[in-house]
């Protein structure tokens, strides 16, 4: 990544409410990295317990202890994950009318947001029925 | 103008950028509701099976997610040093499961002695 001739200082994003609202909105995507990350883990243990259960099931028992080391955190990890991604998504969709080409008033962007944020909670509802009639 | 002075269009910078684009779209529609019915139904200890289809769009949403959040640690990282914070959190939660891991071993096995 290129880098600015500027750099800016280390307390930039304290002197706005906006700007702490951005800091916020990129610091979530830290939070989702972890969850990408931890999943990660998650399948390649539920893959190796199965080869290693398999192939080996007389392995000493220190083994299996860490192989299972991450089913114990799959709530927390999960939560912060979902913490992430609903700060991720709503400000996304703050900033959706904010960046469209339409120069849209201050009320117009409050019900743009409105919208946005209604029609996400009716496709997350639809999309949370068809997955747990799935499961 | 000679062609040497033409700069070349950054083909692999926009396709990048549009991917990033891409993947927060389906990300910001399906994680949170994801993540929300993992945590909401116990499949981490009895898994039933779910349909293949969710399986891929489980990996589609994972790689997504992984993507964007990737590519926006490192494109924040000049002004929000984000690289470094995210090494750090990575590390401090690493940190904290180990210990608490040893802590739990070692309790174990004074128990069963």
């Amino acid at each position: 990544m290129k880098k600015l001739a500027n750099i800016p200082s280390l307390k930039w994003w304290k002197e706005k409410p906006s700007y702490k609202i951005y800091y916020l909105r990129e610091y979530s995507g830290i939070l989702i990295a972890i969850w990408g990350i931890y999943w990660l883990w998650f399948i390649s243990a539920i893959i190796l317990s199965q080869i290693i259960l398999t192939y080996f099931p007389d392995i000493n028992p220190i083994f299996k202890y860490i192989i299972f080391i991450p089913l114990k955190y799959y709530f927390a990890l999960n939560s912060i994950g979902l913490i992430g991604g609903i700060i991720h998504a709503i400000t996304w969709l703050g900033v959706m009318p904010k960046i469209t080409p339409l120069n849209l008033s201050k009320n117009q962007k409050h019900l743009t947001f409105a919208l946005l944020f209604f029609s996400w909670i009716g496709l997350s509802t639809l999309f949370f029925i068809l997955l747990i009639n799935s499961l | 103008m000679t062609v040497k002075n033409q700069k070349k269009p950054a083909i692999t910078k926009g396709l990048k950028w549009g991917l990033f684009s891409v993947t927060a779209t389906f990300c910001a529609f399906l994680l949170p509701i994801f993540i929300f019915a993992l945590i909401s139904t116990p499949i981490a200890f009895d898994p039933p099976l779910p349909d293949w289809i969710m399986i891929i769009i489980f990996l589609i949403t994972l790689f997504c997610a992984l993507y964007h959040s990737i590519y926006r640690i490192f494109a924040s990282d000049h002004d929000l040093q984000l690289k470094r914070k995210f090494l750090f959190w990575i590390g401090s939660i690493i940190t904290i499961m180990l210990i608490l891991e040893i802590i739990n071993f070692s309790l174990i096995n004074s128990s069963s002695l």
